[in-house]
């Protein structure tokens, strides 16, 4: 299994209730897990579109993510789910598609997989409750012996059966959206392998870590609305910021990989790229990912650690909750 | 009687990070868990049971 992208505060991503203070809940999620639930754009308005690239192109795609239906209203399939291809042509598409005016939170909930210009329903258009907490998994296989499998709380909901999906370009980004009205999707994970035994936590700087290179505080870079009012700035290369995050208590789950994201941009001069970093305590040196190149606007940008590098083994619930994390400026 | 002057201060407040500098202003920490190793297969599992509402033409 390779981890191909994760998170829920990623830089792109907005409550969807409009609370925009720091370190403030908001949204309808799991509080232990997560502080806040992702704001998706409306249909048309690709701009608020949340693409969650993926670290490397894949044919057997597989996103997991928690969900809150919110209250029915009005007609129109309110939430959208989407495998694209790199150049955003859509693969396979989930939809959500609330009752009308029934108040239970029954919402009809369709699998899709695009086919020439069009797009075949895979199954049939499917009951579910929206109204509650969730996990909400897409398993898919492009390939001539494919399949697409849907799981609502960890039950499969929507099977294909054996189809050829040959035809079907790798999926590069997913890509979530909706109009309507309200729904709460947060703790995304997208992997080559089935998401649905994972869940995921999220945490926020809560104080400086061992570096403080570049002009700004982690106060500056803790928001959950992202703001790029304040920030961190680096002039030069080299220079390294890390934090303290916020505490989480894994409990007894095995921790499958440790994911740092960062809503970053280039200046007029000086650094060009950025590495996220991760400290564990099991050596308390920083460890980067591959030089990620920037550019003018922000963007988001993950790095994905499966293993502890410290000890290039499976990292421990203490060392993967207390690891410190942050950025390093590279020319 | 000669004009009075005028001055007009100014106070320039620089908001965001120095835009001839890289910047990052969100960074965050994911950590992925495995719930339950019981439950990683996906082979086919029991169809979830739901209460079929009709409620206009929703199908």
């Amino acid at each position: 299994m390779t981890y191909l992208a994760g998170g829920h505060e990623m830089g792109f991503c907005t409550p969807s209730s409009g609370n925009v203070n720091e370190s403030a809940l908001a949204g309808t999620f799991d509080t232990t897990t997560s502080r806040c639930s992702l704001a998706i754009g409306g249909i048309g308005d690709v701009a608020s579109h949340a693409d969650w690239a993926f670290a490397s192109t894949t044919t057997t795609p597989n996103c997991g993510f928690m969900n809150y239906g919110g209250e029915p209203g009005f007609g129109g399939e309110y939430l959208w789910l989407e495998l694209n291809s790199s150049d955003g042509t859509r693969q396979v598409q989930v939809t959500l598609q609330r009752l009308d005016g029934t108040g239970t939170g029954q919402s009809y909930i369709r699998l899709y997989y695009a086919s020439g210009t069009s797009y075949t329903l895979v199954g049939a258009p499917t009951l579910t409750q929206m109204k509650t907490l969730q996990k909400i998994d897409l398993s898919a296989n492009f390939s001539a012996s494919g399949y697409l499998r849907l799981y609502v709380a960890k039950s499969l909901l929507i099977d294909s059966g054996t189809i050829d999906l040959s035809a079907r370009s790798a999926a590069a980004k997913l890509r979530i959206y909706g109009a309507y009205g309200t729904t709460y999707p947060s703790e995304m994970i997208c992997s080559t392998a089935s998401t649905v035994r994972l869940r995921g936590y999220s945490q926020y700087a809560a104080s400086e870590g061992a570096d403080t290179g570049g002009t700004g505080a982690y106060t500056d870079i803790d928001e959950i609305v992202y703001s790029d009012v304040d920030g961190i700035s680096f002039a030069s290369a080299g220079l390294i910021h890390t934090f303290t995050p916020s505490t989480s208590t894994l409990g007894g789950f095995a921790v499958e990989a440790v994911l740092v994201g960062a809503r970053a941009a280039l200046g007029t001069t000086g650094p060009t790229k950025l590495d996220m970093a991760i400290n564990s305590a099991s050596d308390s040196t920083n460890h980067f990912t591959a030089d990620i190149a920037l550019t003018a606007g922000y963007t988001a940008n993950v790095g994905i650690w499966a293993t502890d590098p410290g000890t290039s083994a499976t990292w421990t619930n203490t060392n993967a909750s207390t690891a410190k994390f942050g950025v390093k400026s590279i020319a | 009687m000669s004009n009075p002057v005028v001055t007009k201060v100014t106070k320039l407040i620089a908001q965001g990070p120095p835009s001839a500098q890289a910047a990052t202003t969100k960074v965050t920490k994911f950590i992925i868990v495995d719930t339950t190793v019981s439950d990683t297969s996906t082979s086919a599992r029991p169809i979830r049971q739901q209460t079929h509402i009709r409620y206009g033409d929703n199908s």
